[in-house]
Order: C-alpha cells, then sequence, then structure tokens
C-alpha cells in the first residue's frame, strides 16, 4: 500500500509538471490553432541560457532566473515573428506544424553545438533543499514549490482570461480568429504575446525539472511527448484540463512502472490516450468542435 | 570532427579518387590495401555526434582524433597521415548503416572506434559481408563478444562482463548481500541480466531482482520506490551516465541509497556522471575504467596530445579511451610497416600477446579468433567528487 501511494503521490507531482509545459501548447493552440512541438526545446534551451549566465557571470540561480525570463520573452518573439509569422496568411496548417517541428530540430542542433558537451548537467533548485516524509516516499521541497509554481500559475492566467480586457480578446481570437480581425483586433499582436507567455512558462517549467531530472539536450524529449498526452486527454483547448490530463499520465505511468515495469507504462499510457480518443474524441474536458452548416 | 556536407563531399571524392575510381587509386591498390595511398591511411569513423547520447559518445572519436593529429604532426605511420572520416549516426542503427555503406564505397582500410551499444550490432553483418577490419568501438555487448568475425577486435568487456567481475571484487571485499538491479533496456541487455544474477549466485548475495528501463526516462521515482522498498545491500546500474546520474540522484532524494554501495558499469567512471552527482557519490559507488584515470601517469601523453588539440579537449573517461584506442590503432598501423592491408592489420592484432599497445589501457591478448582482448579492467570509486583507483580487477571472458 505504502508503495502504491508513493507512486500516486510521485505521479501526481510528475503530472503537473506534464501538466506545466502543455499548458503553454494549449496557449499557442488557442491562440493560432497550431499545436507547438518545439515547446519541450523551447524550455531546454532557456533553461540552458540561465545555466550559462549563472556560470559565465557567477551569479545565484536566482538572478540568472531573471534574465533568463528576459531572454525567454525575446525569445518567444523572435521564434514567432522570424519563424512562424512571415508568409503566415498564405501558408497553410501543415505548413506552421512543420514549422515549429523545424524550430524543435533547430533548437536541438543549437543546444547539441552550443552547451551540450559534459552533459548531463547539475542545476540548482530556487527552493530549499530538504523533503517532507510520507511513509515510503519523501516529498521534496522542490516537487512542493513545482507544484505551487503550477497552481499560482492556473489561477494567474484563469484571471489573466476571464477578468481582463486582453484575456477576452485572446478568447475570441481562439474562437473566431476571421471576425475577431473584421472587428478590429490586432491578432498579430496577440499572437506575439502569446509566444512570448509560452517561451516564459517553458522556462519555469525546465528550471523545476533541470534540478530532479539534470539539465541536458534531450531533458525535455520524454516531457513533451507526455504533455502532448496530457494535452490531448485534457481536451487540446481546455487550460484546467491539460493539469487533470498530466496528472493522469502521470499517474498511470508511475503506478503501471511500480507494479507493471517501466517499458509497460508507456504501453497504459498511449493506450489510454488512444482509448480516450476514441470514446471521446474532444477529450476528457474539452467541448465538442460545433460548425454551422 | 564533425564535418560540413562541402566538407564531408570533397572527403568523399577524395576517398573515392584515391580508392580504385582514380588512376591514382588504382596504382597504388596494387602495392597496398583499400585505404592505403603513399601518403595516407584512410579509416572511418561513425558515432553520435547529434542525439541522445552525444555528450557522452563525441568526445571518444574526439579523444581518438587528438591522437591522431599528434601522431599526424610528428611525421605520421611510416611516412603516411592517419585520416579519419567521422560521421553521424545519431545513434540510430540505419544511420550508421548508411556511414558503413559510404565507408565501404569509399574504400577505407578499417572501421575504427565509434560508441554506442546500438549501432554495432546492426553495422557488423555489412563490415562481416565486405571483410573490413572493424575495431575498438566503445560498445559493450555479448552479441559483440561472440560473434565470431574474426576482422572484429574490442577492448571493452559487455556490460555484463563488467558487472560481473565487479559484483564478485565488491562482494569480496565488503561481503556478500542483496542485490537490486536497474537495467538500461539496449541490446543485449537480456544477457546482462542474467550475468548479473549468476555472478550475485556465485559471490553467495541474493539477487533480489530489478527493473529494466527505458534510455531517459522522465521520472525515475517509482523505479526508485520499487528499489527502496526491496531494502538492498546493493544497486547494480547498467545505465548510461546521463541515466544513472538521474537514478543515483532520485536514490539520494528519496533516501534510498543502498547499504553498502552502488556499482555500476564504465560509464560511472566519466566526467559527465561524476560531475553530475556531485558528493552523493562519494564512498558509495564503485566502477570499473576500462583505462587508467585522467590524473595518472599514464594518461599523460593523451593529455599531451589534448593540449594541442583545438579546441582543447578534457581527459576523462571517454575521451582517453578514444585516445588510448587510437594508439593501439596507430600501434598495430605501425607494426603492419609499409605493405599495409586489411590482412596484414588483422595479423598483427592476432599476434598479439600481453601487448602493451597503448599506456593507458591494459596488455591487450586477441589469439587466433577471439574478438576481446582485455581482461583487465581499472576498479575505480568515487571520492569527493573526483575519480580515485583501487588496482586492477579480472574481467573474465
Amino acid at each position: 500500500m505504502e508503495l502504491f501511494a508513493g507512486a500516486v503521490i510521485s505521479g501526481i507531482t510528475v503530472g503537473i509538471l506534464y501538466g506545466l509545459l502543455g499548458f503553454p501548447i494549449v496557449l499557442l493552440y488557442k491562440c493560432t490553432g497550431v499545436a507547438n512541438f518545439a515547446q519541450g526545446n523551447i524550455a531546454t534551451f532557456l533553461t540552458f541560457v540561465v545555466f550559462v549566465t549563472m556560470r559565465s557571470a557567477g551569479l545565484r540561480i536566482l538572478p540568472a532566473l531573471g534574465i533568463g525570463l528576459a531572454s525567454a520573452a525575446v525569445t518567444g518573439a523572435v521564434l514567432y515573428l522570424v519563424g512562424l509569422r512571415v508568409n503566415a496568411d498564405s501558408a497553410d496548417h501543415v505548413n506552421m506544424l512543420m514549422r515549429t517541428l523545424a524550430l524543435y530540430l533547430l533548437l536541438a542542433g543549437v543546444i547539441n553545438v552550443r552547451w551540450s558537451r559534459g552533459e548531463p548537467f547539475a542545476f540548482p533548485t530556487v527552493f530549499p533543499q530538504g523533503a517532507l516524509h510520507a511513509g515510503l516516499i519523501n516529498i521534496s521541497y522542490q516537487a512542493i514549490g513545482a507544484t505551487g509554481v503550477a497552481g499560482v500559475l492556473a489561477v494567474l492566467f484563469w484571471l489573466f482570461f476571464k477578468r481582463t480586457a486582453m484575456g477576452v480578446l485572446f478568447l475570441a481570437t481562439a474562437e473566431r480568429r476571421d471576425i475577431a480581425q473584421l472587428l478590429g483586433v490586432d491578432t498579430r499582436r496577440l499572437t506575439t504575446i502569446a509566444w512570448v507567455m509560452a517561451a516564459v512558462v517553458s522556462l519555469l517549467v525546465g528550471v523545476l525539472v533541470a534540478p530532479t531530472n539534470l539539465l541536458a539536450a534531450n531533458m525535455m524529449d520524454l516531457f513533451l511527448l507526455y504533455s502532448f498526452t496530457a494535452v490531448i486527454l485534457g481536451g487540446l483547448t481546455s487550460l484546467p484540463g491539460v493539469f487533470a490530463g498530466g496528472v493522469i499520465v502521470g499517474v498511470v505511468g508511475n503506478v503501471v512502472t511500480v507494479y507493471a515495469g517501466d517499458d509497460s507504462s508507456n504501453i497504459a499510457i498511449f493506450g489510454l490516450l488512444l482509448l480516450v480518443l476514441v470514446v471521446r474524441p474532444s477529450g476528457l474536458f474539452g467541448g465538442p468542435s460545433l460548425q454551422r452548416v | 570532427m564533425k564535418r560540413s556536407a562541402p566538407a564531408t563531399l570533397l572527403v568523399t571524392l577524395t576517398m573515392l579518387a584515391t580508392s580504385g575510381c582514380g588512376l591514382t587509386g588504382a596504382t597504388v591498390e596494387k602495392a597496398s590495401g583499400p585505404g592505403v595511398t603513399d601518403t595516407q591511411i584512410k579509416i572511418g569513423t561513425t558515432n553520435p555526434l547529434t542525439g541522445p547520447v552525444a555528450a557522452s559518445c563525441k568526445p571518444v572519436s574526439d579523444g581518438a582524433l587528438a591522437w591522431f593529429n599528434y601522431v599526424n604532426n610528428h611525421g605520421g605511420i611510416n611516412g603516411r597521415k592517419i585520416v579519419d572520416q567521422v560521421l553521424d549516426d545519431a545513434f540510430t542503427a540505419p544511420e550508421a548503416l548508411s556511414n558503413v555503406r559510404q565507408f565501404v564505397n569509399a574504400g577505407v582500410l578499417a572501421v575504427f572506434g565509434g560508441c554506442g551499444s546500438v549501432q554495432p550490432p546492426a553495422i557488423l553483418p555489412e563490415l562481416a559481408k565486405k571483410g573490413i577490419p572493424y575495431l575498438f568501438p566503445y560498445a559493450s555487448s555479448t552479441t559483440l563478444e561472440a560473434s565470431g568475425y574474426k576482422r572484429l577486435f574490442l577492448v571493452l568487456p559487455s556490460y555484463g562482463h563488467q558487472l560481473a567481475g565487479l559484483i564478485k571484487t565488491a562482494m569480496h571485499e565488503l561481503g556478500p548481500g542483496s542485490v537490486w538491479f536497474a537495467n538500461a533496456q539496449i541490446p543485449g541487455s537480456d544477457q546482462t541480466e542474467q550475468q548479473v544474477r549468476q555472478a550475485v549466485q556465485e559471490a553467495g548475495g541474493t539477487y533480489l531482482g530489478g527493473e529494466t528501463t527505458i534510455v531517459g526516462t522522465s521520472d525515475y521515482t517509482p523505479l526508485v520506490l520499487k528499489m527502496k522498498a526491496a531494502r538492498p545491500d546493493y544497486v547494480v546500474l547498467s545505465q548510461g551516465a546521463p541515466d544513472a546520474a538521474r537514478i543515483v540522484q532520485t536514490m539520494a532524494a528519496q533516501n534510498a541509497l543502498p547499504k553498502k554501495r552502488i556499482l555500476g558499469q564504465a560509464n560511472l567512471a566519466t566526467a559527465p556522471f561524476v560531475g553530475s552527482v556531485g558528493d552523493i557519490a562519494t564512498g558509495r559507488v564503485l566502477t570499473v575504467s576500462p583505462v587508467e584515470l585522467a590524473t595518472s601517469e599514464a594518461a599523460a601523453s593523451c593529455r599531451k596530445a589534448f593540449a594541442k588539440a583545438s579546441p582543447p579537449l578534457t581527459a576523462e573517461g571517454y575521451s582517453l579511451f578514444g585516445c588510448g584506442t587510437a594508439q593501439i590503432m596507430t600501434e598495430a598501423l605501425r607494426e603492419a610497416g609499409k605493405n599495409l592491408t586489411r590482412e596484414r592489420l588483422v595479423q598483427i592484432l592476432r599476434s598479439w600477446q600481453a601487448k602493451k599497445a597503448s599506456p593507458i589501457f591494459p596488455a591487450v591478448t586477441f589469439g587466433a579468433s577471439g574478438n576481446l582482448g582485455v581482461t583487465r579492467m581499472i576498479l575505480v570509486e568515487i571520492q569527493g567528487g573526483q575519480l580515485a583507483s583501487k588496482g586492477e580487477l579480472e574481467i573474465a571472458p
């Protein structure tokens, strides 16, 4: 029973991180209609920026993170303006999807060439060392802190979308981009802001993952896979749904690992994904897609 | 050395021109074998320069290139310069096979070095079909050891053999105990598990079981909880350096470090592992290294070559392995003399009896048909974030 409880608790903590990485994927999908394959490598790239800043400038984690957040904002805007926005009006959906895939590979290449020698790297945590003991499992302050950050971000974004004019414009753009444009909404500006927010959240995920998973070029590869699963399970357009999806993926994965082995956990996770797609195509929390005919 | 596309094309064209397609090459073929001209010895290396193990594997080919450059700058081998064409296989068997076909077309003397346990079993049949010698990959595989291909030469025992030797040594020194095994899913991992289980039983210990893991697993907590519940005296790791480091980090976070030691194969005697686990590993990890440690006197020649490399290389487990195998290679080429062919090279290697071909490798003996040339490794522990030698141990093939 202790082992089961440990697997569930650890599944929840890692699942929240899957959800957190899935969060910017949903955000961008809502705003642009494109699933961003590059999200994991954006997180890794920006975490390396923080790491290199710490090493080269001799800074501690918090000041370096401050510089990293500013870099994330710039990086998010540049990636969108250079990689996605140019000729976007004449590009179809597949073209945009392939652009995010190209970004994924481009960032992977840059990380490999510039920073990967000698990896993995120990990465400091922004939270205190130590852990709470709960039976067999130790819940580190790092994991508790990550859960807290996820919670704060979820509340902030909920407030943003529900209580601010810009948030409402985001939702309007996501719902009917063409009509929003006709009504004078600057959708390009909004999309740029969405990319900035997505990059900032990605950096936070990277900084939360790196202390336990160690900083490496492929640090987010499996995370991205599980995050996409969380996004689909949650309903692709549902911001709360992505966290629920992440927790489901984390708990199922960890419980199956404990009782059936690491190699069986992927079978369970992706089997569940297929089941949900077949039984409930819009995901557990997504609404059905309606079209006027 | 990672080459740009135009550079690769240039090298390939040059190799084609001198390996039988061109007049010069055709003339040279009569005097020497494929890949050998009056001025050059051409060999090929397929190695992950990108992908999940690139950070560990690239230093292997960099270390070898540093030694070859050092030798070339001091006159080469019997008047010839060594040209090692390194192609990226991204840790995938299809890419490695494609690289080997390029080497076949280019007519290299041998395929040398490289790193990774996934690609070598895949490229071996192609090399065997063409009769191309395959020398000293950083690959640990019972499949390779038992291949029977007489032109395959290994200086790294399989992970199973490494761990069996280590388990017996550890239990001899620290007493028998219970063992839990975290085994990465790579070709030959089933045999590794059998060898570990057998070694534990032979050493008087108890095999508690373990887990086969996926390379790059995102969360090792459930695995470690399972390990913790089993309360082992020893935890045995057959993992790449990054995953081993992640597992040990998670063990520390979950207060699941074993009562006696963590035992791991050669990947733990490298900078990526030691650098990322820090003090956690001090006094808790026993591992093995195929080569003498970076700080040893034996590694002086490699350190000298690394200092002259551009950019300078760090001497550690992977880069030293590359340098050491390049030293064995240059020694074999030197002994093969002016009339260098694939047959002659194989003949020289087969003739060696306890040959000290590199200052950092144990003496090498291949005999008439064996693939593995070494039966000893360096026993290593980690103290204060540094590797410390504890002498040699026997690795029974």
